[in-house]
């Protein structure tokens, strides 16, 4: 697997992280001995181990359809906002494409 | 004479529960606080001491105890919380500038559980930026030092919550264990850390890194302890719905005559260790042998595929789990005209870089056209590990190995090798990608005086019978915790 | 008129949101229009070490709807995480369902546009969670985000590309919202937002060439998805005709749809679009569906509407229209039959249904729930009248009085004195009566005039004080006219 810089611009900015040139420089090599290591998983042979044979639950045990507290709107959601409208309502970003 | 906060932690409960005893909640808070702002300074173990929270509660549990209220084993019990698990009210930063003063309103489930049972939360305790790591040196509000030697690393991701309690700070710490973060800092600091069964323990107020390794456990100077607040933590949880219930124990703890004790060879220090944990697990083996029980040798090729499949895994699940941090609803934002641009900045302030190069990594293992060659072939790899590793307990009853195959490093020596660190690893993810409990013991030191342990590891759900053999294997090793110098020049 | 020269293919995703009191993943209230942000938690709100928790009530109506909608339920489903950011999901990933969905391969009939019952297949249906919602107030520079909505449990229900026009996706989204209603399961209201619909349009050409796959999202109504739809085949042929757009050398994309102007507008190409990266969601176990759950489900479900339909057709004899307007609303279709009975045709308890009882419905707008008298009372109304007891004119009198006071008909004639008199003297009395005070009339009808006769019945009817038999009346008057 050959790790380009091209590789791992379009990588993070999936991941939405701005990296600097710097930064790409510096992560080129390791991503690559990183990647080199994992490649090791890829010949190993597990015949056909089917990956969703997790332990399953029965349906008989989920959450029963009852209400519970919700958040104080001041104290514990917009506390913590960065940014919020001047009433504390809403969260605030960058204007969008309305749904 | 012990001091109270030495004393092995049933005692300590069990004199402030009863009215008639002098020892108070109040005494223990107050020792520990003492100790905290005698060695802190140095250790750099804790990112938040709330000292009035821990008074106020202290001040509370004592007048239901003159009231005759019931309270709970960990009555007045002081109480270390990895920064990654939320206390309400108290600042929750996993070590990075990411958090940007969030303050979480609810308790973690453990949190509660513990704080029910009467422990009094004295601090949160610094850690690798978002549990990523093996030294506490990407915390982004500096490292901790191994209370043993401060020059050295107390190990990762929990090397806070270990050094607390190695310097005796205070008797019990939680911390958590994705890849080893809590059995490789307890090894490191010469005291038992427990990684429990997966799915035993809530995970509710954890800070997700990979949420199908992480796991919280505890942290104490002997395993009777661990055990006490493993026993309060564990339990099935409404909010987790990754939890079960697990069945108590079956009749008494065993003991070594007739315990078959596999020897996995790819487990084995190899020479890229150090020769003296080598030995260290050699003369342990030796001494249970001695009282009876039998080395199994056994060999499970798959064992060495753990560290690339671990290295796919849990930077996939963590790149999912950390998109929330975006700058919207809490948090780092760094502000920008335009959305991806307030994402990206945002993120790129708030990630240290080793925390931006699992993220892409993860990212990488995930994405169209690569996703069946990494991250699919590694989950498939993970499950006939699991096989292999259940097939072993087929034959023996717990495995017994190193926990790191070095004892503490050098700070910095392994900062600039991402890969060299994620090689620290290598005797420990196992017990994470299988789900299995494992347990690190201390088994004494290295001629240069630096803490060595050794790991149990027991099939799904043996949780409470290895922290139980864990005490045996003391007695049979006679290797006990024991306090570092720097913990004499205080009371 | 020529054949068209392409066809039109259709696909549609729908978006319902399902009625539970609590959201799919935690315990918030899952509700519409409150004011912003206070129905949140950990959970739904995404802060950092909450868990999702699954509510049974969202799978139960999952497994309903995808009952009524025909679909097989799968034994084992599992829980997948659909990566990408955006500021209405707090998480970054979106919980859904990848590739072991809860419901596949069911169907839907609805009336093709030729006439015939066409089959539309339902490749599957998934539960999810919803995002928030984001609005812009005109003349700022941010955007608003409320997340209330996050985390309200979905049902996605993807067609197959069966329809062929947008008459016929707007007759499937009303067969959709019905079949729904009848299950109990959704509000399938699209003012509301509990059912939000996707078109997925392209054309195929005689020559075999595709248009590009659009889907247009944003369309709030039936009507403005057929609207949509229209814009859409129209754009594309000109695209096609004018540019060679093709499916080939074009990718995917989003368009948005003005309500204002009728146009879909470009949002973004799929191409460009995030990679969801989906994986299996490590926070929530796969879940083994209870056949009981599904058997029960599958056992009280009420029979849908086209099925219904059919039958009042076939068994009662109703025109499709009426059938139609019976069957509109599953609540008045149990009514209806609950009405039938011994003696009052269904047609019969049917016209009083729908002409008098929802006139007065009408009227104070409120629904068949608002009626006072239990059903059976109209079938015994309409047999009363149907038995030439009363004639309509007093079978009114009669609802009024239902209406009032619940009695029963045949007491309310007793007590009112309404019985219809056919008594053949006291009909002949009338109407030489009639025909005494109203010579000039009489003297037309006996010239041929046929259209004097109906004052000679008014006449006739008001010496009877209303209660004649309009049919012996009317005979017994033409007899003495002759």
């Amino acid at each position: 697997m050959h790790v380009t810089d091209a590789l791992v611009r379009q990588v993070a900015k999936l991941a939405r992280i701005e990296l600097s040139d710097a930064e790409v420089a510096a992560m080129v090599p390791q991503l690559g001995r990183i990647l080199a290591y994992v490649e090791a998983v890829s010949s190993i042979d597990v015949g056909g181990h089917d990956p969703a044979a997790i332990d399953a639950v029965p349906s008989a045990t989920l959450r029963p359809d009852v209400e519970a507290e919700s958040l104080d709107r001041a104290r514990d959601v917009m506390h913590n906002a960065p940014a919020r409208d001047t009433l504390g309502v809403f969260f605030l970003v960058p204007k969008v494409l309305e749904d | 004479m012990t001091a109270p906060l030495d004393l092995p932690v049933a005692e300590m409960a069990a004199r402030v529960a009863d009215p008639r005893d002098g020892l108070r909640a109040a005494d223990l808070v107050e020792a520990s606080l003492r100790r905290i702002a005698a060695l802190d300074g140095r250790l750099h173990a804790f990112l938040h001491v709330d000292a009035e929270g821990a008074r106020r509660a202290a001040a509370e549990l004592d007048a239901r105890v003159a009231r005759g209220e019931a309270v709970g084993p960990l009555a007045g019990v002081p109480l270390a919380v990895k920064d990654n698990l939320a206390v309400a009210g108290l600042p929750l930063t996993c070590a990075s500038k990411a958090l940007g003063g969030y303050v979480p309103p609810r308790d973690a489930t453990v949190v509660a559980r513990a704080k029910a049972a009467g422990a009094v939360v004295v601090g949160k305790t610094n850690l690798d930026e978002f549990a990523m790591g093996s030294s506490t040196e990407n915390s982004a509000f500096g490292a901790t030092r191994n209370p043993f030697d401060l020059g050295r690393v107390p190990g990762g991701s929990s090397g806070g919550s270990a050094a607390a309690v190695a310097a005796g700070l205070a008797p019990l710490a939680l911390g958590s264990d994705t890849g080893g973060s809590i059995r490789q800092p307890a090894a490191l600091c010469g005291i038992v850390g427990h990684k429990p069964t997966y799915g035993r323990v809530s995970r509710n107020g954890l800070v997700a890194f990979a949420s199908s390794l992480d796991q919280v456990g505890p942290f104490a100077r002997a395993a009777d302890d661990a055990a006490i607040l493993q026993r309060v933590i564990e339990g099935p949880d409404p909010l987790d719905a990754t939890t079960r219930a697990f069945p108590p124990p079956a009749g008494r703890p065993r003991d070594l005559a007739g315990l078959r004790i596999g020897v996995v060879e790819e487990l084995e220090v190899g020479a890229s260790g150090d020769p003296e944990v080598a030995a260290a697990v050699t003369r342990t083996r030796a001494a249970l042998v001695a009282r009876g029980a039998a080395l199994v040798p056994l060999s499970v090729p798959l064992m060495t595929a753990g560290i690339p499949v671990y290295y796919v895994v849990a930077p996939a699940e963590c790149s999912s789990n950390l998109a929330r941090f975006d700058g919207v609803r809490y948090g780092a934002r760094v502000d920008a005209p335009e959305l991806d641009a307030l994402y990206a900045r945002s993120r790129d302030a708030g990630f240290g870089p080793e925390v931006k190069r699992r993220i892409v990594l993860g990212t990488f293992a995930l994405s169209a056209g690569y996703a069946d060659a990494y991250y699919k072939r590694a989950m498939s790899v993970r499950g006939a590990l699991r096989e292999a590793l259940a097939g072993a307990f087929a034959r023996c009853d717990v495995l017994l190995s190193a926990t790191s195959p070095i004892p503490a490093f050098r700070a910095g020596e392994k900062a600039g090798d991402p890969l060299a660190m994620y090689l620290c690893d290598v005797l420990t993810v196992t017990a994470n990608l299988a789900g299995v409990p494992a347990t690190s013991l201390p088994a004494g030191r290295t001629r240069a005086g630096l803490p060595v342990g050794v790991q149990l590891w027991g099939p799904d759900g043996s949780d409470l019978e290895l922290l139980a053999l864990a005490g045996t294997v003391r007695a049979a090793t006679g290797l006990a915790y024991e306090a570092p110098a720097l913990a004499g020049e205080v009371a | 008129m020529s054949a068209p020269a392409y066809r039109v293919i259709v696909g549609m995703e729908v978006h319902l949101q399902l009625k539970t009191r609590t959201k799919a993943f935690c315990a918030c209230r899952a509700v519409y229009g409150d004011e912003p942000n206070v129905h949140l938690c950990p959970v739904c709100l995404g802060l950092p070490g909450a868990l999702p928790t699954l509510n049974a009530e969202a799978l139960r109506l999952g497994v309903r709807t995808g009952l009524a909608l025909g679909c097989t339920v799968a034994a084992r489903t599992k829980w997948d995480r659909k990566n990408y950011f955006y500021p209405d999901l707090p998480k970054g990933y979106q919980i859904s369902q990848y590739d072991r969905p809860l419901c596949t391969d069911g169907a839907l009939e609805i009336d093709a546009d030729d006439g015939a019952t066409k089959r539309v297949r339902i490749r599957r249906a998934h539960l999810e969670e919803d995002t928030g919602k984001s609005f812009h107030v005109t003349g700022t520079k941010h955007s608003r985000i409320d997340l209330n909505r996050c985390g309200t449990p979905l049902l996605e229900i993807v067609s197959e590309p069966d329809l062929a026009s947008a008459d016929e996706a707007a007759r499937y989204l009303e067969e959709l919202r019905k079949v729904v209603a009848y299950a109990g399961t959704s509000d399938g209201n699209m003012q509301e937002g509990n059912l939000r619909c996707e078109p997925n349009v392209n054309l195929v050409y005689p020559n075999g060439d595709r248009t590009p796959i659009v889907e247009v999202k944003n369309v709030n109504s039936v009507s403005n998805v057929a609207r949509a739809i229209r814009f859409e085949v129209e754009r594309q042929d000109l695209e096609y005709r004018a540019h060679g757009r093709t499916l080939a050398n074009t990718p995917r994309s989003t368009r948005g749809f003005d309500d204002a102007t009728g146009e879909t507008v470009h949002q973004r190409t799929k191409e460009s679009a995030d990679d969801y990266r989906y994986f299996p969601e490590p926070d929530l176990p796969p879940l083994d569906v209870d056949r009981a759950l599904v058997e029960a489900e599958r056992a009280t479900l009420p029979e849908l509407p086209r099925a219904r339909r059919t039958r009042y057709v076939a068994a009662y004899g109703l025109s499709a229209y009426d059938a139609g307007v019976l069957t509109a609303d599953v609540r008045v279709a149990t009514w209806y039959e609950q009405a039938l009975v011994a003696g009052a045709s269904p047609k019969g308890v049917a016209n009083w249904l729908t002409g008098e009882v929802f006139a007065r419905l009408n009227a104070e707008n409120r629904g068949i729930e608002a009626v006072p008298f239990p059903p059976a009372r109209l079938g015994e109304l309409t047999a009363l009248v149907e038995g030439k007891v009363v004639n309509a004119q007093a079978g009114k009198q009669v609802l009024r009085a239902l209406w009032d006071s619940g009695e029963a008909p045949k007491d309310i004639v007793a007590r009112l004195g309404l019985a219809q008199v056919s008594d053949p003297g006291a009909v002949r009395a009338a109407c030489e009566t009639a025909i005494a005070a109203e010579p000039a009339a009489a003297a037309a009808v006996r010239a041929g005039k046929p259209e004097a006769f109906g004052r000679l019945m008014g006449a006739a009817m008001k010496a009877l004080k209303g209660k004649g038999d309009p049919a012996a009346v009317k005979a017994t008057l033409t007899d003495l006219l002759r």
